[in-house]
């Protein structure tokens, strides 16, 4: 199995899918910030991107820009199979470390 | 330029765009921009917005830059502790060793940003912070290091031949201090736009022969 994402990658890979179209750095940017419920650097954010498209997770294009960026292009995302294949493996990996340990837990508090 | 009421510092965002990469450039500093306006300008008002650019700027620059600024960091410690407290040989090796550091950074820079200008001021900024840890350096650890110092001969030897009649070795060693924090300031600007402009040009070029590789 390759690598198993980090937190803050699946959060930005999934921030991805859920805004679909509308997937470009601020948009989440802002997606991430509300499910994490904390303040994230947008460098974090657009190194993680980076990141991401060079594993090929994702890929990008460059989108049209708007008057408050000074109409500075937009770049927009799209998670790619590759991308929900290690969402998947994330997923997976969590639910096995997970089991059996909701029980103790109960049995704890 | 005129910098606009509703726009982050002019010279932070030039230092933003050329730390990032040629191809996202553009939208990433969008980003920011539109965070800036959107967000942080109602919320934080003008000075707090500029703060927030700048720490943001400053990510950028420590995300891609602080395993050159640290090692240089380090080797400026351990070079300076060893020469207050001669301790160890004192090698010609540590200057290379700076250089090689600098120009790593500077080719880093013309490799990631793939443009001349992004090896310049990743070697021009590796400098100036490097300068800013010495003077902060400097300042701090004068005095202590004195209390050592006046007790060895080597320094002794140096007061003794360069301090002006009746200088105490505190007031000498203070001023030797601050002599050398003018003088690395002027040869760091030198060297970073040297090892700046040669680690541009050759980071930028082999990253045109070599499209691909890491970041």
């Amino acid at each position: 199995m390759a690598d198993i994402l980090g937190a803050f990658e699946q959060a930005v890979l999934l921030a991805v899918l859920r805004l679909d179209e509308g997937a470009y750095g601020r948009a989440i940017l802002r997606d991430v910030q509300t499910r994490l419920e904390r303040d994230v650097a947008p460098g974090a954010v657009h190194a993680t991107l980076e990141r991401l498209e060079d594993k090929g997770f994702v890929t990008s294009r460059v989108g049209s820009g708007t008057a408050i960026r000074d109409g500075r292009a937009r770049r927009f995302y799209r998670v790619e199979p590759a991308g929900v294949r290690a969402l998947d493996d994330a997923r997976y990996a969590l639910d096995r470390v997970w089991r059996g340990v909701g029980r103790l837990l109960k049995a704890r508090s | 330029m005129a910098r606009n009421a509703t726009s982050p510092p002019v010279w932070a965002e030039w230092v933003l765009v050329g730390l990032l990469p040629a191809d996202r450039a553009e939208s990433d500093s969008g980003d920011l921009l539109e965070a800036y306006r959107d967000e942080q300008l109602p919320a934080r008002g003008r000075v707090g917005a500029d703060w927030w650019y700048l720490r943001q700027v400053a990510f950028v620059f420590a995300r891609s830059y602080w395993f050159w600024l640290a090692a240089l960091i380090v080797l400026f410690v351990m070079s300076d502790v060893s020469n207050a407290y001669q301790i160890g040989a004192r090698a010609a090796v540590g200057p290379v060793v700076a250089l090689a550091l600098m120009l790593a950074a500077s080719l880093h820079g013309g490799w990631r940003g793939r443009r001349i200008s992004s090896g310049l001021l990743a070697g021009i900024t590796t400098c100036m912070l490097l300068w800013l840890f010495m003077a902060g350096w400097w300042m701090t650890t004068w005095y202590p290091f004195s209390l050592v110092q006046q007790a060895e001969p080597y320094w002794i030897g140096a007061w003794h031949s360069s301090a002006a009649p009746g200088e105490t070795f505190t007031h000498w060693i203070f001023w030797d201090n601050v002599g050398a924090m003018m003088m690395s300031a002027l040869v760091l600007s030198a060297v970073g736009v040297l090892t700046g402009l040669a680690g541009g040009v050759v980071g930028s070029t082999a990253r045109k022969l070599y499209p691909r590789g890491v970041r």
